[in-house]
C-alpha cells in the first residue's frame, strides 16, 4: 500500500512522463478518491511555481570580469586584434633598429647602443651626446 | 533533449572555445549568465559573493574546456558547476559563522547578516524565496533547479548526479516544507 507521499511523488513523476501506464492508472484512481489531497498538491505546485518569476542577474560588467580573470590565469585568448597589436610592436622595433644602423653607418652591436662612431681618443660619452 | 541543430551549434561553439576564440567565450557568457545567476542567487541569496561564485563557474568551465567532450549540454554542465560551487560557498559561510560568531549556525541568521533587500520583488515571491533559503541544501538545490529554472527531473538527476527517485522524493518533501514555512 502506497503512502500519500508516494502518490505525490508519482504525480510529480507523471508530469514529466516518467510513470508507467499501470502506475498512472493507480494514481488516477487515488486522485479520484482523494480530491482534497489532489487540490492540495495543485495549490502547493502553484505556490512554489511563483519562484519562476524571480529574477537573477549579475552586474553589467560581468563578462569583462570573467575575461579579465581568464587572461590573468593565462588562458590564451588570441584573436586577430591582439595579433595585430603584436605585429605593430615588432614592426616598430625593426624600424627603430634600422634607423639606428643607418644613422651609425654600421651593423654592429655598438650601433644599437648608439656608440659605433666613438673615437678611441675620446671615450667621454657626454662629448658625443653634446656634439 | 537537445535538437540536432542545437547540438550542432553547441559543437561549433565548443570547437571555437577550444581554438581560444574570444568571440566564443563572450557568446557562452551571454547565453548562459542569466541562468547561472538564477541558480547561484537561488542557492545563496542576493549576496555580493553570488557574483564571485558566478564568475568562478565560467572560469572553471573555460579552463576545463579541453576536457569537455560534449556528452552533456553546456547549460547542464555549467549548472552542475554552479550547484557544486554554491554548496562549497554555503559550507565556507558556515565555517566563517562558527569562527566569527557564537551560537548555532542557521541559514536564516546568515541571510539576515548578508541579504540585500530587493525592493522591486513581489512580496509573495520574496517570502517564497526567503523560505527557499531556509531549506536544507539538499532540498534547496532541487527546488532551485525545478521551480526556478524549470529543469525536468531527469535533467536534475543528471546535474546533481543522483537517482531520479531521490530527486523526486526531495522535491516532494521540499514542497511540503516550503508550504509549512509559509503557513507559519
Amino acid at each position: 500500500m502506497k503512502t500519500e507521499e508516494q502518490y505525490h511523488i508519482d504525480w510529480l513523476a507523471s508530469k514529466d512522463g516518467l510513470l508507467t501506464s499501470s502506475d498512472l492508472e493507480v494514481l488516477k484512481a487515488f486522485i479520484k478518491e482523494h480530491t482534497t489531497i489532489y487540490e492540495q498538491w495543485l495549490e502547493q505546485e502553484f505556490i512554489v511555481s511563483g519562484l519562476k518569476s524571480t529574477e537573477g542577474a549579475f552586474s553589467e560588467n560581468f563578462n569583462l570580469k570573467v575575461l579579465k580573470s581568464l587572461s590573468r590565469n593565462q588562458v590564451p585568448i588570441f584573436d586577430k586584434s591582439s595579433l595585430f597589436v603584436v605585429f605593430i610592436g615588432v614592426a616598430a622595433s625593426l624600424v627603430l633598429m634600422l634607423n639606428l644602423f643607418v644613422e651609425q653607418n654600421t651593423w654592429g652591436f655598438d650601433a644599437l647602443l648608439g656608440i659605433a662612431d666613438m673615437d678611441s681618443n675620446n671615450t667621454n660619452l657626454l662629448f658625443y651626446i653634446n656634439s | 533533449m537537445p535538437t540536432v541543430s542545437t547540438q550542432n551549434s553547441e559543437q561549433t561553439l565548443i570547437a571555437a572555445l577550444k581554438r581560444g576564440e574570444e568571440r566564443a567565450y563572450t557568446e557562452v557568457l551571454n547565453l548562459h549568465k542569466q541562468q547561472i545567476a538564477k541558480t547561484v542567487i537561488g542557492m545563496l541569496g542576493l549576496i555580493p559573493e553570488a557574483e564571485d561564485v558566478g564568475q568562478e563557474v565560467f572560469i572553471r568551465f573555460f579552463k576545463s574546456i579541453e576536457n569537455f567532450k560534449g556528452e552533456a549540454k553546456i547549460a547542464t554542465y555549467l549548472t552542475r558547476i554552479a550547484i557544486n560551487l554554491s554548496l562549497n560557498e554555503l559550507e565556507r559561510r558556515k565555517r566563517k559563522w562558527r569562527v566569527f560568531y557564537s551560537g548555532d549556525f542557521t541559514e536564516e541568521k546568515i541571510q539576515k547578516a548578508f541579504l540585500t533587500v530587493d525592493a522591486d520583488l513581489d512580496e509573495n515571491v520574496d517570502l517564497l524565496r526567503k523560505a527557499t533559503l531556509k531549506l536544507d541544501e539538499k532540498y534547496r538545490q532541487v527546488v532551485v533547479l525545478r521551480a526556478t529554472q524549470g529543469y525536468s527531473f531527469k535533467e536534475i538527476a543528471e546535474i546533481i548526479q543522483l537517482p531520479i527517485g531521490t530527486v523526486l522524493t526531495r522535491y516532494s518533501r521540499a514542497q511540503k516544507k516550503l508550504i509549512e514555512m509559509l503557513d507559519k
